[in-house]
């Protein structure tokens, strides 16, 4: 069985760089999928998941398993994207979407473009869950929230979404 | 729902395997006889499918350059003078917290030498 994030992060925290390697492998596509799909720009998302990392190399010797080693994770990430996001609220940056990332196929578009339609707070919770799998307590420490307001925009969102998808639906 | 004794949120959140195993039980139960709840069950898995559907490829690049330098950097400090205080300093609180061992170790260490200078 494989060791546990906590575990891994503790012996990197001691010196272990095969435990820090072991966690890059884990999380390297998770956390470039959760750039990927709230940027759209597959460049930036690259550098914000290697920025992630460096936080955490950064920060290791302050390390404390207080929570699950993904919540911290994606804390991290979070205060990334947020900053990144302000940063092209103020150069007024309505970046051109990469084309490059949107050669998806059909039904991704289809999906982006639901989730886009989403209230903001109803589609973070939504992609947490389903995208990076996270649970209703690690999305409530993560937001901020209280349990119960996960679950009922969560219920939200995904009534939501299902009526944004039911007209393609209707049409395959 | 409205006559439903068990919430549609809750439903969700057992599907979500997040409810406790006794209240999962009961709303299993009720699950297996409700088409109403079966129907609902279907619409979220529907949605959750869907959305399985917007992939991301992997990313291109490995480590980057900063990151192996950062790592490095670290592995170097953790070498540093500083890092060996910290080791005798771990070693001295280990000690401390074991006088007896110490000092078994010690009469052992002593007994050793000795030995060692008659051969």
């Amino acid at each position: 069985m494989s060791d546990p994030d906590e575990t891994l992060m503790l012996a990197f925290q001691s010196g272990s760089r095969a435990a820090f390697d072991e966690l890059f492998a884990r999380y390297r596509n998770p956390l470039y999928g959760f750039f990927q799909r709230r940027l759209a720009m597959a460049a930036r998302a690259e550098d914000l998941m290697q920025e992630t990392f460096l936080a955490v190399i950064r920060a290791a010797s302050h390390y404390e398993p207080k929570a699950a080693f993904r919540t911290y994770l994606y804390a991290i990430a979070m205060k990334l994207l947020l900053a990144e996001r302000r940063k092209q609220a103020r150069a007024g940056l309505a970046q051109p979407p990469d084309l490059a990332v949107f050669q998806e196929s059909d039904t991704a578009l289809w999906v982006r473009q639901a989730i886009e339609k989403l209230d903001s707070y109803e589609r973070e919770i939504l992609m947490l869950r389903e995208y990076e799998q996270l649970s209703y307590d690690e999305i409530a420490t993560l937001l901020a929230l209280p349990l119960n307001t996960v679950r009922s925009r969560l219920f939200r969102a995904r009534m939501a979404l299902k009526q944004l998808l039911e007209p393609v639906q209707d049409l395959t | 729902m409205s006559t439903h004794f068990i919430e549609a949120e809750e439903l969700m959140a057992y599907f979500d395997g997040e409810l406790a195993l006794k209240q999962a039980a009961s709303v299993s139960t009720h699950v297996a006889h409700c088409t109403e709840c079966q129907k609902l069950a279907a619409d979220m898995q529907g949605v959750s499918q869907r959305m399985a559907g917007w992939k991301v490829e992997p990313p291109a690049r490995e480590m980057s350059d900063s990151m192996r330098a950062e790592l490095d950097e670290r592995w170097h400090r953790s070498m540093a003078p500083m890092g060996w205080v910290a080791w005798w300093r771990r070693l001295f609180c280990v000690e401390a917290r074991h006088p007896q061992d110490l000092k078994t170790w010690r009469l052992r260490r002593r007994k050793d030498i000795r030995k060692g200078n008659r051969l």
